[in-house]
């Protein structure tokens, strides 16, 4: 039986896997395929933990904040994996690998795991596709922040393009994730949409890097703003995935998962 | 027009929405300030306007820019107009008599073109005592009709109805519940529209940033 109790030793080989093979990559000029195993073993470590919980709890682990942060690492530690051996950038690992662990460590140390239970209202087809859509959006679009934060101490013509296939595959099934949300939304409450928090901050993260995928279409934007763009789109997305918990207003919002 | 087709106006509607949602995060009931309104009219021009420019490139059209576009603007437009054709009732409805008395948001009295009763009312729990499943049985004029969270009742295009709630101190014996009918007439345009934004979702994410490049 795997439960959150077990967390820790699969989050800590993980993480060893993980950071070995960013050491590897680090080391190598070229693509390094000890990396890659690594990270794959890294992956599977993780995997396994959530397959696990998911059979042990008899639902999909995604109800609460510490089983979304779970999906977000185990998809961070993916996207990391896509984007070096899609771009072979070396130090990619080191960031996807820091990324994922500060959320395993997170998990670790505040599970936030309460209520065991699946309410009626979260027993729809729509719940798996609604949120794993989402983590894998949140961490593609957390590797284009890494790369945007690269940028700025380091400007390279050429990440641009890591950032805009990253931003493009982020916002893609992001808006999976909201469109399904609003067919979803229609069946349990009879509206698409009705501005609930979660909503109003996906709409804003939404539009920020729509806005990014527009200036780099139209080119004609200075160069230095756009990783200060995708920070910013980063830090609105942080609002709507955990931000929102914290605002007085939303304690009335269909989507919080820290309450029971 | 030129201006409704630079850009500018892109950027402009774009930065327009991102303010517009602030407002909704952080002003008490903005989606009905005129300023939102106005707001939401440019941003719906500017997409047509841009949309129906740019459909086709020479003889070629541009699915996955339709898609995206027109599909956004066809679920904002429905959304938008269709807001004053839709109506959210509330109803209760308890097992011994019929009733077609429905009551709007703000408690004003109408009646149903039909009668519904609560045949039966059923409730599961978890070993927790959480509950797990809960199910109404109604009779609506003279069908009987089971209605769940998250699978509501089509009566009919655009009319559906929802239970929302039961006298949770009884359980199964529920002597009554509550149902929610909403009638959105254009409910399948946003749907139109929500689709052709997946499908476009789907090709922005295969084809990625290159094809649109100039």
């Amino acid at each position: 039986m795997i439960a959150w109790e077990s967390f820790i030793y699969f989050a800590a080989l993980s993480a060893l896997l993980a950071f070995a093979g960013a050491i590897f990559a680090l080391r190598s000029q070229k693509r390094s395929w000890v990396a890659i195993v690594f990270n794959v073993l890294s992956i599977l470590a993780l995997g396994s933990f959530v397959a696990g919980l998911w059979v042990t709890l008899s639902r999909p682990p995604m109800r609460t904040m510490g089983e979304t942060r779970l999906w977000y690492s185990l998809f961070m530690l993916l996207a990391g994996l896509i984007t070096y051996i899609r771009w072979h950038y070396r130090w990619i690992f080191s960031f996807s690998t820091i990324m994922a662990t500060v959320f395993m460590v997170v998990n670790v140390l505040k599970p936030e795991i309460h209520d065991q239970s699946l309410m009626p209202a979260l027993q729809s087809i729509w719940f798996i596709p609604h949120v794993t859509v989402y983590m894998f959006s949140y961490s593609l679009l957390g590797v284009s922040f890494i790369i945007a934060l690269y940028m700025l101490f380091k400007p390279q013509k050429e990440l641009f393009r890591v950032a805009d296939s990253l931003v493009y595959g982020g916002i893609a099934f992001f808006t999976v994730g909201m469109l399904t949300g609003a067919i979803w939304a229609k069946e349990a409450w009879g509206h698409y949409w009705s501005w609930d928090p979660k909503e109003t901050w996906a709409v804003i993260t939404w539009m920020l890097y729509l806005l990014y995928i527009h200036l780099r279409l139209f080119g004609s934007t200075k160069r230095k703003w756009l990783p200060l763009l995708l920070i910013l789109s980063f830090l609105s997305l942080q609002m709507c995935w955990y931000g929102i918990n914290f605002i007085p207003s939303a304690k009335e919002s269909v989507h919080l998962y820290n309450k029971n | 027009m030129r201006f409704m087709l630079s850009t500018k106006a892109t950027v402009i509607a774009i930065a327009i929405v991102v303010l517009g949602a602030l407002g909704v995060a952080f002003i008490p009931d903005f989606t009905t300030h005129p300023l939102f309104i106005v707001a939401l009219l440019f941003v719906q021009s500017v997409i047509l306007l841009v949309t129906i420019r740019g459909w086709r490139r020479g003889k070629k059209i541009r699915w996955r820019f339709v898609l995206n576009h027109a599909g956004l603007w066809l679920a904002l437009f429905a959304g938008f107009w269709g807001a004053a054709d839709s109506q959210t009732l509330r109803v209760p409805v308890s097992r011994d008599k019929e009733t077609r008395e429905a009551y709007y948001q703000n408690g004003v009295v109408t009646y149903l073109d039909y009668t519904i009763r609560l045949n039966d009312f059923c409730v599961e729990y978890f070993s927790n005592g959480a509950p797990s499943h809960y199910e109404a049985n109604l009779i609506i004029d003279s069908d009987i009709v089971a209605v769940t969270v998250n699978n509501p009742y089509s009566r009919s295009l655009g009319e559906d109805i929802y239970l929302v709630g039961y006298d949770v101190t009884k359980g199964s014996d529920s002597q009554y519940c509550i149902l929610q009918i909403v009638r959105e007439p254009w409910e399948k345009c946003v749907y139109i529209g929500i689709l052709m934004m997946l499908s476009g979702a789907l090709m922005l994410f295969i084809n990625g940033p290159k094809t649109d490049k100039r």
